[in-house]
């Protein structure tokens, strides 16, 4: 299984940019670029290559799950597996963003010491 | 048919065997010879001389003279009982003998004109000066005028004695024999008159008629005058003018409905009772007649002869049948008069009979009147209508002047009454209505009657009645002859009365009109009990189509047959058009094919089911695509069975727009809100791991509470949006059949670390084995954990919270018990209220939300399961109880 170790994720809120960025940085050894929107994430995805893309679902010009279909769309992009980070938490929600292809649902508020143990879970629950 | 008054000798024997016999005695002896009786010669006569026949007879003086001459001597004869001979007023010598019948001289027989010497002629010429006859003539005839011996004379005499005695022989005989012929005669026709008087009773069921067939038959056969019956009224004490009468010629005056004369016929009356007798003529003479009235009433009517038989039928009834005569003569004989009793006998078992039909008969009419009336009042629940009916039908029933009907609304005041109809047959009669002098007080009366009578109240004669002064005084000012009084009433409930008032006359009330009037006042109530009942019911049905019509939302009713049989306001109007229209129609007459058929697929379905069903549905009407929510059930009638659906639809457009509203507006807020709190938890997170650098003591405390803060606010939103979710009948479940016992553990484990923190010990005390229950797993993790740490917060310390599963008929329950304080009373009943908590600085101490329970109860009754607690003394039990699965 490949290590974890590039992450590039979406996220409008500036707040929550910095405080996912701190945790990050002080509880795991993971590059994470982040990106302000998925527009931008789009532009950048190519040229940073990232093993594993984290995305918000609400966000100004283009969001979580229309950056996903994006991605989706083009071949170099479309097996990057794609976690949702999300606010709306309900089951049902849940359960669409895993049919769409979503590799996990991370909901909002999330706790920042367990974040990064809840990412690699995911990542390596894969299967791959 | 009557007896001659005297007897003519022609009626016995032949006229011509009198004259033959004449003829041959006169030619036998050359005599002369004739017959006269009383009233002058019976025969022609025989062998007159010219003498007599000419000259003497021809004068007006002599024929006179010969006449009493010739009737004289044959009295003298009779008288003697044997042949006389004279000289006749002229002077001739003759012969008489008698013809005597039963001892009484009928006739008599004269012979001669004759003379025994040589006459002395001036004697004779000076007759013939005194009569006025030629002299010269009358001697001449003289002078041929036969000599005969006197002994001669007087053997002619004898002879004809002795044939005269043998004509008396054969006309006694005769008589007799013709007598005899008379009594047959009479007997046969007394037999026909009874005959055919049977007869005409027969002939039909209607009493005049059968009467004045009678009359005229009687009067025909007895020679009467005049013969009718009349009426005698006992209560009126007065004779009645004559109905029925027959008349002998058109020149008798007719008595046809004229009032007789009372104080003439009261001789009539007084006779019979001073006689005595039934059936027997009591018969009076002109002549015999002293009574002034009478007599004047017998002059003025040319009566010579009045019999009048009293026939008295089995009701004391009493009518006379009169036959009058005006000449004596015609006065029928005894053995008549009998035969008149025996026919008053048979006319009176007629007119009994009659009567009895006529009773029958008038039963019968009152049945069918009783049926009019009775169907009249059953068919109107109008009660000023009925009322009106019946009252204004029996006054013409009964042939009164006045029917009221009063109601008794106060039944501790009956002076207190209501006049609710007072019919009067003219505008001359008094009556209550408006009278300001008839007291009221009368009422009292009225009801005093008829609660102790609970019957009808007759009187026939108010001034004779014995009744309180004021009863009496009241009536007879209005002029009142006779009441009765009828009770609508029933169990002692005195509705009101029914008052038929007689001011014509004292009217003696018969049985069968008191019970007529009983059953009709009956019926009445029956009637007004009804129509009172129906009353309400329509003032019932008014207030609830008014409830209906003011509903906001759609109500219907529909038969079997799915037929509207009742649409209010509402429904009307989404359907654009109204109320009465959509009776009886179908779904199919008002929206279109598509959704007619899905409609009454679905009311069959109810009904077949027979049970009521909720859904929300589009309606495509009036106004467009609305939406709909609606709630149908099954109509039962009292046996249980189905016998319609009724329904109602609410427009829920709005609701549901604003329903979409407020869930995007939760939605909203609540990113919103967690968007801040990511940054809030995740700053506050990182600070307390220590990662961030080593902080002061008082500054970690400071953290917490702002960590823990954090921690509610989270949790508060997650409620509310549960709840949210919850309401809007969006929260998702996932029911699977699941082993209870895993999931219990699962809940136990994720609040150990809560309970440490409150010093309390979970116990599971009691648990089952691998029983599935049909549950989301996840949503029964959550509500246990709302039970368990609502149940470890409210523990004291040290203490333990209890947890016991058991199985219960095909159910699992689950308990939790912790001890501490019990739950307020006035808490207890809201307990499973939102944001319910029994103090409000709980929220703040125990950190809860209050929308715990309310969310447990919503969860476990989408799992089919039922919530509860039982609290007291400090010891409290919450638990659940969720059916087992079957499979497993």
């Amino acid at each position: 299984m490949k290590k974890l170790k590039k992450i590039l994720y979406a996220e409008d809120e500036p707040d929550v940019q910095t405080v996912v960025g701190l945790t990050v940085d002080s509880m795991s050894d993971y590059d994470l670029k982040i990106c302000r929107n998925g527009k931008e994430l789009i532009e950048n995805v190519e040229e940073y290559s990232p093993d594993l893309i984290l995305l918000d679902v609400m966000m100004p010009e283009m969001d979580g799950p229309a950056t996903f279909k994006n991605l989706q769309l083009s071949d170099t992009t479309k097996d990057i597996p794609v976690i949702f980070i999300t606010a709306k938490a309900q089951l049902h929600e849940v359960e669409i963003f895993k049919e769409t292809g979503a590799l996990g649902v991370i909901t909002k508020p999330f706790d920042p010491i367990n974040l990064c143990n809840e990412i690699q879970q995911i990542w390596d629950n894969k299967g791959d | 048919m009557f007896t001659p008054q005297k007897i003519k000798l022609t009626d016995i024997i032949d006229l011509k065997f009198l004259q033959d016999f004449q003829d041959s005695f006169a030619n036998a002896t050359n005599v002369a010879c004739l017959m006269v009786d009383d009233n002058g010669p019976i025969t022609k006569p025989s062998n007159f001389t010219e003498f007599c026949i000419k000259l003497t007879r021809g004068c007006k003086a002599g024929y006179k003279n010969c006449n009493e001459c010739d009737i004289k001597w044959g009295k003298i004869a009779a008288k003697n009982k044997k042949p006389v001979i004279y000289n006749c007023h002229t002077g001739l010598t003759d012969f008489a003998v008698p013809i005597v019948v039963n001892g009484k001289h009928i006739a008599s027989i004269l012979g001669g004109q004759i003379l025994t010497h040589s006459p002395d002629k001036e004697k004779f010429r000076q007759i013939s000066i005194k009569l006025g006859i030629n002299e010269k003539a009358y001697l001449e005839a003289l002078d041929k005028i036969k000599i005969v011996q006197p002994e001669q004379v007087k053997g002619m005499a004898d002879l004809l004695f002795i044939v005269a005695n043998s004509i008396s022989e054969l006309a006694t005989k005769n008589l007799e024999l013709k007598q005899k012929n008379l009594i047959i005669a009479q007997t046969v026709e007394k037999g026909d008159i009874l005959r055919k008087i049977i007869e005409i009773s027969r002939c039909s069921f209607d009493s005049h008629e059968v009467k004045q067939k009678i009359v005229e038959e009687l009067g025909r056969a007895f020679n009467a005058d005049r013969c009718y019956f009349r009426d005698f009224n006992k209560v009126q004490n007065k004779f009645g003018a004559p109905k029925e009468q027959y008349l002998g010629s058109s020149e008798i005056k007719s008595l046809l409905n004229v009032e007789p004369n009372q104080e003439a016929m009261f001789y009539f009356k007084t006779e019979l009772e001073r006689l005595k007798k039934g059936f027997s003529p009591i018969s009076i003479n002109l002549d015999a007649v002293k009574n002034r009235a009478l007599r004047e009433y017998m002059i003025d009517n040319n009566i010579r002869a009045d019999y009048a038989i009293p026939i008295i039928d089995v009701n004391d009834e009493c009518i006379w049948l009169v036959l009058h005569y005006s000449k004596d003569s015609t006065i029928p004989d005894e053995s008549y008069i009998k035969l008149l009793e025996i026919i008053a006998f048979n006319i009176e078992k007629t007119l009994s009979q009659l009567k009895l039909l006529e009773t029958l008969k008038q039963q019968a009419e009152r049945e069918q009147l009783l049926r009019k009336i009775t169907e009249n009042i059953r068919s109107s629940l109008d009660i000023d209508e009925t009322l009106n009916y019946v009252c204004d039908e029996l006054a013409k029933v009964f042939k009164v002047q006045r029917a009221t009907i009063i109601q008794f609304p106060n039944q501790n005041d009956y002076s207190d009454f209501i006049i609710r109809r007072e019919y009067k047959s003219s505008k001359n009669i008094k009556g209550i209505v408006n009278n300001d002098n008839f007291n009221k007080d009368v009422g009292k009366i009225w009801a005093e009657y008829i609660e102790y009578h609970n019957q009808c109240y007759v009187v026939d004669n108010i001034q004779e009645s014995g009744l309180s002064d004021i009863f009496v005084k009241n009536y007879t000012r209005l002029g009142q002859k006779s009441l009765i009084i009828a009770p609508i009433q029933q169990n002692f409930l005195n509705w009101g009365v029914i008052i038929l008032s007689q001011y014509d006359y004292y009217r003696h009330w018969q049985e069968e009109e008191i019970n007529f009037l009983q059953i009709i006042s009956n019926q009445l109530y029956i009637a007004i009990s009804q129509a009172e009942l129906y009353n309400k019911a329509q003032e019932q049905m008014e207030r609830e189509k008014t409830i209906l019509n003011n509903l906001p939302f759609m109500v219907w009713l529909k038969d079997k047959d799915c037929k509207f049989l009742s649409v209010n306001e509402a429904f009307a109007n989404a359907c654009g058009s109204n109320t009465d229209v959509l009776i009886g129609k179908t779904d199919y007459d008002i929206w279109s094919e598509e959704l007619a058929s899905n409609y009454i697929k679905d009311d069959i379905e109810i009904m077949k089911m027979g049970k009521p069903k909720s859904i929300e549905e589009i309606i495509n009407g009036q106004n467009g695509p609305r939406w709909y929510e609606s709630y149908k059930a099954p109509l039962f009638n009292l046996n249980g069975e189905v016998i319609g659906i009724t329904g109602c639809a609410q427009d829920i457009t709005e609701k549901r727009e604003i329903n979409k509203l407020k869930n995007e507006f939760v939605s909203t807020v609540s990113h919103e809100l967690r968007t801040p709190l990511t940054s809030l938890r995740g700053s506050l997170g990182l600070i307390m791991s220590g990662k961030m650098g080593e902080l002061p003591e008082k500054v970690n405390a400071l953290l917490d509470i702002a960590n823990n803060n954090c921690t509610r606010l989270i949790n508060l939103i997650n409620d509310i949006l549960d709840i949210e979710k919850i309401e809007a009948g969006k929260m998702d479940f996932d029911i699977k059949p699941y082993q209870l016992m895993p999931l219990v553990n699962q809940a136990i484990e994720l609040n150990q670390h809560f309970a440490q923190k409150f010093s309390v010990q979970i116990k599971l005390v009691k648990e089952i084995k691998k029983e599935f229950v049909n549950v989301d797993p996840n949503r029964l993790i959550q509500v246990i954990t709302n039970l368990l740490s609502n149940a470890i917060k409210f523990s004291i310390p040290q203490s333990s919270v209890d947890i016991e599963i058991t199985k219960q008929k095909g159910k699992v329950k689950f308990s939790i018990t912790n001890y501490g304080t019990e739950i307020p009373q006035n808490f207890k009943n809201k307990i499973f209220h939102k944001f319910a908590q029994a103090d409000s600085s709980d929220s703040r101490q125990k950190g809860g939300t209050g929308l715990g329970l309310s969310i447990s109860k919503s969860i476990i009754e989408k799992m089919d399961g039922t919530i509860d607690f039982i609290s007291e003394n400090t010891k409290t039990t919450f638990y659940f109880v969720i059916p087992e699965c079957s499979i497993k």
